[in-house]
C-alpha cells in the first residue's frame, strides 16, 4: 500500500517537473483550447476601382475569424492599463477612425503633440505609418500605442496575462490563428489580428468614385473646377500642386513633405522633428506624411498638429503658402497659388466630393460591444 | 537471356549518350550590372548637397527617371539582334548617400542569366514605354517599379518619366527661394538612345556597365528664371526639351 502512495507520490513529483515556465503552470490542462475547431476561411480583399492591390504579409494572412479578433481587441479598452480606452477611443469610425481632437489624450489625461490619424485605406501605406514613419506596417504600428505613456500606457506582458485570463478571447485566438493553448497568446498575435482588421477598413464609394469610375453621378461645374485645379488638368485654370502630395485616386502618394506650417531659423528648430526625428535625417526634419484626402471633410481638425480647424482654412494657407521660403527642405512646389475666392470654394467643394459615409456607417466597422 | 542482354546494352547505350549531351537549360549566362552616376558637371551629385549655377547656389531635392526596353545589341550584318536585360525599371539619383564616396557608388541595376557572347551597344529607352504607359500605377503590386503614385498623372494619362526637381539661391541671401521642378511625360517624351560599346559577357561572371547622369545639363538651353516648371501637357514644348538634354547630353555611357 505504501509502495503505492510512494508511486502516485513520484508520478506527481514527474508531472509537475514538466512544467517549465509560468505560463504552463498556470494554464496547464485549463489552457487546452485544442478542443475548439480550427478551420479558418480565408479572407481576399475586393480590389476598388482605381486601387491598387493590399500587400498582405505571407505570415499574416487574412481570415474571417482573425478579422473578428482583430474586430474586437479595436475596440475593447482591455488593451488599456486602466481599462477606459481603446483603439477607437481615438480612431472612431463615425469620424472615418479620427477623434475630431486636434491632439490625442491618453488615459492619463496627457495630451500629445499629434493628431490622430484616419485609417480608411491605412492598408495601402507601404511607406512608413503614422505622421513620422516611424512603423513599417500595420502589425508594427499597432504594438506601439498599449505600451505609448501618452496613449493607452499598459504594458504588453499585463496586456497578454487579460488576455489568456479573459473568458472568451483564448477561443477566438484558437479560431483565429490555431494556437493549441490559452498560453500561447502573445502581442504578435493580438497585432496581427489587430492588422487584418484594419486591412478591411477601405473606402471607395465616394461621388468621386461615382463620378470617375461608376458613371452614377456628375461633379458640379464648381466641383469639375476644382478637380482640374487639384490635378493641374487643362482648362486655363491656375495648379493648385495638389496632387503632387495627394495623387488620386488614393488621396496620397505615400510620401513625406515639409508643406511650409512652421517659420523656422533652422532645420534643427522645428519643435516636432517628424520624419527627421526617425531618420535622424536633418532634412528630413519638419517633414509629415501626406495623409488620405478621401474623407477629409469627416477629420478635421487638420494637419499633424491640428492647426486648423476648416477645409478653408487648409486651402487658404496653400494659396498663401507664407513660409514658402522659409525652410531649406520646403518642397518645391509649395509657393503661392494666387487662387481667387472662387477657385479656392471650387477646391474646398471638390474635396467634399471624397466623402464617403458609407464608409463612416458600414455595419462591419462598427463596435461589437 | 539472349534477349536481356542486348536490351540491358543497348538501353545502357542510350543512358551514356545522353549524358555526355550537355544539358540545354544551363545555358552559359552572365549576371549585368548597370551602374549609373550622378553629377553635377564634374562632381558627384548629393542631394541638398550646394553646387554652382551661374554664380548662383543650386541644390536638388529629386533627380529620377524611368528607363524602359533596355537591350544589348548584337552585330549580326543587315539583322541586328537584340537581348533584353529587363523592360522596366527607375533611376532614382535621389537616394541618400552616406558620403560622396557612397554617392559615388551610384545606382546599380542587376539584369541576371543574360546569355554570353560579344555585344556591340546598348539600348536604352527614356521614360516608360507606350505599351506601358497605357497602364497606370495601380496597376503594379508592391515592389514593382511603376508602383509609385508620386510618378503617375491622371490628368496626363501618363506616368511622370523623370522628376528634377532643384532650388536656386538666386541673390545669395542664403534662401533657395527660386523653385524648379520639372516633371515629363507623355508618349511624346519617350526617348531612345544607343550607347556603342563593345560588350563581351563571360560565363559566370557580372559584367558592369556605367553611366553617369549630368544633373547640370538637363538646365542647358533652357532659361531656368523664367521656365520654372513643367506639369501639364500645355507644357509639351518644355517637356520635350527636358527630355531632349536627357537623352542627348545628361546620359552618358562611362567609356
Amino acid at each position: 500500500m505504501s509502495k503505492k502512495y510512494l508511486l502516485s507520490f513520484f508520478l506527481f513529483l514527474f508531472i509537475i517537473s514538466c512544467g517549465d515556465d509560468d505560463n504552463e503552470e498556470k494554464y496547464g490542462v485549463m489552457g487546452d483550447l485544442s478542443y475548439i475547431p480550427y478551420s479558418p476561411q480565408a479572407f481576399s480583399i475586393t480590389k476598388p476601382d482605381g486601387f491598387p492591390s493590399m500587400f498582405i504579409p505571407t505570415d499574416n494572412s487574412m481570415t474571417l475569424d482573425g478579422i473578428e479578433l482583430g474586430k474586437h481587441l479595436f475596440f475593447d479598452p482591455i488593451l488599456s492599463a486602466d481599462s477606459t480606452m481603446s483603439c477607437s477611443s481615438c480612431h472612431s469610425p463615425s469620424l472615418s477612425f479620427t477623434d475630431g481632437g486636434a491632439t490625442s489624450t491618453g488615459i492619463d489625461g496627457i495630451s500629445g503633440l499629434r493628431s490622430s490619424m484616419s485609417l480608411l485605406n491605412i492598408g495601402y501605406v507601404e511607406k512608413g505609418l503614422f505622421w513620422d514613419g516611424r512603423s513599417i506596417n500595420l502589425e508594427d504600428q499597432a504594438l506601439d500605442p498599449v505600451e505609448d505613456p501618452i496613449e493607452l500606457h499598459d504594458t504588453w506582458e499585463n496586456v497578454e496575462i487579460k488576455l489568456k485570463d479573459h473568458p472568451s478571447y483564448p477561443k477566438k485566438f484558437r479560431m483565429a490563428f490555431g494556437i493549441e493553448d490559452r498560453s500561447e497568446i502573445t502581442k504578435e498575435l493580438a497585432v496581427k489580428a489587430i492588422a487584418q482588421f484594419e486591412r478591411t477598413l477601405i473606402g471607395a464609394s465616394s461621388k468621386y468614385d461615382k463620378v470617375i469610375f461608376q458613371g452614377l453621378a456628375a461633379f458640379t461645374d464648381s466641383e469639375d473646377r476644382g478637380m482640374r485645379m487639384f490635378t493641374d488638368a487643362q482648362g486655363g485654370l491656375p495648379d493648385a500642386e495638389c496632387a503632387h502630395c495627394h495623387a488620386l485616386h488614393l488621396g496620397t502618394t505615400d510620401g513625406f513633405f515639409n508643406n511650409g506650417l512652421d517659420s523656422v531659423g533652422s532645420l534643427k528648430d522645428f519643435i516636432d522633428l517628424g520624419l527627421g526625428g526617425v531618420t535622424q535625417d536633418t532634412f528630413d526634419n519638419g517633414k509629415f506624411r501626406a495623409p488620405t484626402l478621401r474623407n477629409i471633410a469627416l477629420t478635421a481638425p487638420y494637419m499633424h498638429d491640428g492647426r486648423f480647424e476648416t477645409l478653408e482654412e487648409v486651402v487658404d494657407f496653400y494659396n498663401e503658402s507664407p513660409n514658402h521660403n522659409n525652410a531649406a527642405n520646403i518642397d518645391v512646389n509649395i509657393r503661392p497659388l494666387g487662387l481667387t475666392s472662387e477657385q479656392k470654394q471650387d477646391l474646398v467643394n471638390f474635396l467634399h466630393t471624397l466623402t464617403d459615409t458609407t464608409f463612416t456607417t458600414n455595419p462591419a466597422f462598427q463596435s461589437p460591444f | 537471356m539472349k534477349k536481356i542482354f542486348w536490351f540491358t546494352l543497348f538501353t545502357s547505350f542510350l543512358l551514356f549518350q545522353n549524358s555526355c549531351r550537355p544539358d540545354p537549360t544551363l545555358e552559359e549566362t552572365s549576371d549585368v550590372e548597370l551602374i549609373f552616376k550622378g553629377k553635377y558637371a564634374d562632381e558627384v551629385l548629393m542631394i541638398n548637397n550646394d553646387y554652382d549655377y551661374d554664380g548662383n547656389p543650386i541644390r536638388f531635392d529629386q533627380f529620377n527617371f524611368y528607363i524602359s526596353n533596355v537591350v544589348l545589341v548584337k552585330d549580326i550584318v543587315g539583322n541586328p539582334e537584340e537581348t533584353e536585360l529587363f523592360e522596366i525599371n527607375f533611376v532614382d539619383l535621389s537616394f541618400k548617400p552616406v558620403d560622396v564616396e557612397d554617392a559615388t557608388k551610384g545606382v546599380v541595376i542587376t539584369a541576371p542569366n543574360i546569355p554570353v557572347g560579344e555585344y556591340s551597344g546598348i539600348k536604352i529607352n527614356i521614360g516608360v514605354a507606350p505599351d506601358l504607359n497605357i497602364t497606370s500605377w495601380e496597376d503594379y503590386g508592391s515592389g514593382h517599379p511603376l508602383r509609385k503614385a508620386g510618378h503617375y498623372w491622371s490628368a496626363w494619362n501618363s506616368f511622370i518619366f523623370s522628376k528634377t526637381e532643384a532650388k536656386i539661391d538666386i541673390d545669395s541671401d542664403g534662401t533657395f527661394s527660386h523653385k524648379l521642378a520639372y516633371h515629363t511625360g507623355s508618349d511624346e517624351a519617350y526617348r531612345t538612345k544607343f550607347f556603342a560599346k563593345n560588350i563581351i559577357l563571360e560565363n559566370g561572371t557580372t559584367s558592369k556597365i556605367s553611366f553617369n547622369v549630368d544633373a547640370k545639363r538637363i538646365f542647358e538651353d533652357i532659361n531656368v528664371m523664367t521656365q520654372t516648371g513643367t506639369h501639364n501637357i500645355n507644357d509639351m514644348v518644355l517637356v520635350n526639351e527636358i527630355m531632349d538634354n536627357l537623352q542627348q547630353k545628361s546620359l552618358e555611357i562611362d567609356q
